[in-house]
């Protein structure tokens, strides 16, 4: 069954900014902006003074001068750390005037893995909501990278409200064999160039079918590791069956198999103005087909210019297996639009008989050093890291 | 004439203990005063608010002062959180006389030898722990005076810490005008008060399930082997509960303890558990079979993370003895059979010995680290023909 977002109070989109942090962020940045204007509103972060000028980017913000001295960290995570604390007060000055902040990063990395987490830290601590959207390296890269991209990604999870954290290697399985390795690359920062640009317009131009921040946050929330997400685009008569179509079997979603696995789906539907209740009706009956009976799925519409035909259909899912931790009930959508509640701060414990409802997440150890161990935040639930199912 | 009495006070995450004791003529331990309070101020047992840790300390050594009819002036504290460790340090020296023959006096160089690490800038020694001598190649000496060598080598387990958790954990006793006589690892005094010396020979490891940290310290191959501390306890038990079943923090206290289980039971089928609505919260109703799913895979991987400290360095399979489970998670259902699950050895829980007082605390496992802390404490007493204190400071490299 599909509940329609535009039954509850729709948050308003808000100010949002994108953020390009790190090597990788800063090329998608230099993306998004070579496609034109009316895009987002985009900024890039980074040691790399060279990075930084070749982002285009309206906004650009050196990190680190000190420490870094202009150029890259080479990988070291604790230099990213550095640079980013080094420089708090210039990351919360970006933040002035922003709701949202979406930030865009490669793991792996120096800056991805060790700032990413301060950045995000910094906007939670400024009243930004935060987006964060990653990808983890490819396997091909040296492991270490691989480690500590877990690590990296626990950080992020503690600090976003939502991560939405992306596989370069299911990517890599579709574009086969032979593929040279700067077109894997290329090919990898295409793809979340275009998650981006579905994600921004999905918030940003929300249709008449409004889909908020929060909706999206409940389907990411809580998956403790990598999302499933396709997208499809469809031209002319058939552009809605050609468009489900392409999203479902899109490598990031393991070709339509990972909707059997979620237990709660987000599909946006974007349009130049001409979208059609019937090829809604197609979309949505094609997911409908290929998730689970007992899926939860929200649908919400955006608009794209009016010169452009095409029909886009984005799928998001966190990647979750049956009788999952889905903490809202269907019945308590009221539930849902509270904001969470901050955790009290030590001072008022003493005082408090009752903890109030503790946000999934870290609950009690919110303010508190994380454990990490291994790469991972032992602070996060175990059945949560593990992936065990829990009945409610 | 016997010893003053000795406080000993351990500033946990869940609860704060002041207990005062004296050691009788025949050399015995005797509780004569205890004190106790929530702690609210720490998590995962170091300090996050000085001024609550504080008030939480006040109110137990206001009541070990009214029960053991003492003034407390200055107490003896027990430590822990995760970033405790140990490590083996080697010492070697020369043996002076030319004919070979070992000397007090060379015991006690090589002894400082094997103290004089390197630590990191920001971490202090807490403990020094005599292991094994060696002679030239003869390995495994227990005691070395009068034997004759060219080489005399000491193995030396260090116990070390952060000086700023140490000290900040000292500041809250110190804030309050008490001083702080000595300080000492909650593993390794949990391990005095519990352990028998046939299990110390026969190798055992104790963990100590608190609320903020899991303390651990093993003895193997006759001697003190290892100890650490992981910075998860009970508290993220509670924790992994209230994020699942969307309940507040003390709800989920509540039903660990009153419904809870380590391994849980095949026959719960669809058991569920209730808890009444209060104010500000709704009630709920939650399946048996998943809260002990997710308290096992919490209390899973603590124990599993202890298991891989000893199989990494090869000692898991000197534990003959076993595994003793003491603090606070010692109460939960079924944790001594996941312990055996998981290390493949008996457990059992740890109660303090050779201690008399007040049965309540004499006899509980939560306890244990703060009599430990006595008993250490009484190391120094001069109480002739105690076989307990003797071995104590010969522990210590403390000779007479």
């Amino acid at each position: 069954m599909f509940v329609n977002a535009a039954d509850s109070e729709p948050t308003p989109p808000g100010r949002m900014t994108i953020a390009g942090v790190g090597g990788a962020g800063c090329r998608i940045v230099a993306r998004m902006i070579e496609s034109g204007p009316g895009g987002p509103n985009c900024v890039a972060i980074d040691t790399d003074a060279r990075c930084l000028e070749a982002s285009g980017a309206p906004g650009r913000l050196q990190i680190g001068k000190r420490v870094a001295k202009g150029m890259g960290t080479g990988g070291d995570i604790a230099l990213g750390r550095l640079a980013a604390s080094n420089d708090v007060e210039l990351i919360e000055a970006m933040l002035v005037e922003v709701d949202l902040m979406f930030v865009v990063a490669g793991l792996g990395g120096g800056i991805g893995t060790g700032a990413v987490p301060i950045i995000l830290e910094t906007a939670r601590n400024a009243g930004v909501m935060t987006l964060c959207l990653v990808t983890m390296p490819f396997a091909f890269e040296e492991s270490p990278r691989e480690e500590t991209a877990r690590g990296g990604l626990a950080r992020i999870q503690s600090q976003a409200d939502a991560v939405i954290a992306l596989s370069n290697d299911a990517l890599g399985d579709w574009l086969g064999e032979n593929v040279p390795i700067e077109k894997a690359f290329e090919r990898a920062e295409e793809v979340i160039c275009e998650a981006v640009t579905a994600v921004w317009t999905l918030l940003a131009r929300p249709g008449v079918i409004n889909l908020d921040f929060a909706d999206l946050r409940r389907i990411v929330q809580n998956t403790g590791g990598v999302c499933a997400y396709g997208i499809g685009h469809g031209r002319g008569k058939k552009r809605a069956d050609e468009a489900v179509a392409a999203a479902l079997n899109f490598p990031l979603l393991k070709n339509g198999r990972s909707l059997e696995e979620s237990s709660s789906v987000l599909v946006s539907i974007a349009g130049g103005g001409t979208t059609t209740l019937t090829e809604i009706r197609t979309i949505m009956d094609g997911v409908k087909q290929a998730a689970r009976n007992d899926a939860r799925i929200v649908m919400g519409t955006a608009l794209k210019d009016q010169s452009d035909t095409r029909l886009s259909v984005m799928i998001l899912t966190g990647v979750q297996r049956p009788t999952t931790i889905v903490h809202q009930e269907l019945e308590s959508e009221l539930d849902a639009e509270t904001p969470p509640v901050a955790l009290p701060d030590d001072t008022s414990e003493a005082t408090q008989a009752d903890l109030p409802l503790v946000e999934p997440g870290r609950g009690r150890f919110q303010d508190v050093e994380p454990t990490i161990f291994r790469g991972e935040d032992l602070d996060i639930p175990t059945y949560v890291r593990r992936k065990i199912a829990i009945e409610k | 004439m016997a010893p003053s009495p000795i406080v000993a006070v351990e500033i946990g995450t869940s609860k704060v203990v002041a207990l005062v004791g004296e050691m009788r003529e025949d050399g015995y331990l005797m509780i004569t005063g205890v004190g106790e309070h929530p702690s609210s101020g720490l998590r995962k047992a170091q300090v996050v608010n000085l001024e609550n840790a504080a008030n939480g300390l006040r109110e137990a050594l206001h009541g070990a002062e009214e029960s053991g009819r003492v003034a407390i002036r200055e107490v003896h504290l027990v430590v822990s959180g995760g970033h405790l460790q140990s490590m083996i340090n080697r010492g070697s020296a020369p043996v002076h006389d030319p004919d070979g023959e070992i000397t007090e006096d060379d015991v006690e160089r090589v002894m400082d030898v094997a103290r004089a690490i390197n630590l990191p800038e920001e971490r202090d020694t807490l403990h020094t722990i005599c292991q094994h001598f060696c002679i030239d190649d003869h390995e495994r000496v227990i005691k070395p005076d009068g034997m004759e060598g060219a080489r005399l080598s000491v193995d030396m387990l260090v116990v070390h810490g952060l000086r700023s958790c140490i000290r900040n954990t000292v500041k809250v006793v110190t804030s309050l005008g008490v001083e702080v006589a000595d300080v000492a690892f909650g593993g390794l005094c949990s391990a005095l008060a519990v352990l028998t010396s046939e299990q110390r020979s026969s190798g055992v490891l104790v963990i100590d399930l608190g609320a903020g940290a899991t303390d651990f310290f093993a003895y193997g191959e006759g001697v003190v082997m290892s100890a650490g501390c992981l910075g998860v306890g009970g508290d993220h038990v509670t924790n992994d509960i209230a994020l699942a079943f969307n309940i507040p923090g003390r709800q989920a206290e509540q039903i660990k303890c009153d419904a809870g289980d380590a391994v849980g039971d095949a026959y719960n089928g669809d058991k569920k558990v209730s808890l009444p609505p209060e104010v500000g919260f709704p009630g709920r109703t939650v399946h048996l079979k998943s809260l002990h799913a997710v308290m096992n895979a919490r209390v899973s991987e603590i124990f599993e993370m202890v298991l891989d400290h000893f199989v990494s360095r090869d000692m898991l399979h000197h534990l003959a003895a076993g595994i003793v489970l003491i603090g606070g998670g010692a109460h939960m259902n079924g944790v001594t059979t996941l312990a055996q699950q998981v290390f493949g050895l008996p457990c059992t829980i740890g109660r303090p010995r050779d201690v008399s007082g007040l049965a309540v605390v004499t006899e509980g496992p939560e306890y244990a680290s703060a009599i430990g802390m006595v008993q250490y404490g009484f190391r120094t007493a001069d109480v002739p023909g105690n076989g307990f204190t003797e071995w104590l400071r010969g522990l210590f490299g403390e000779r007479d």
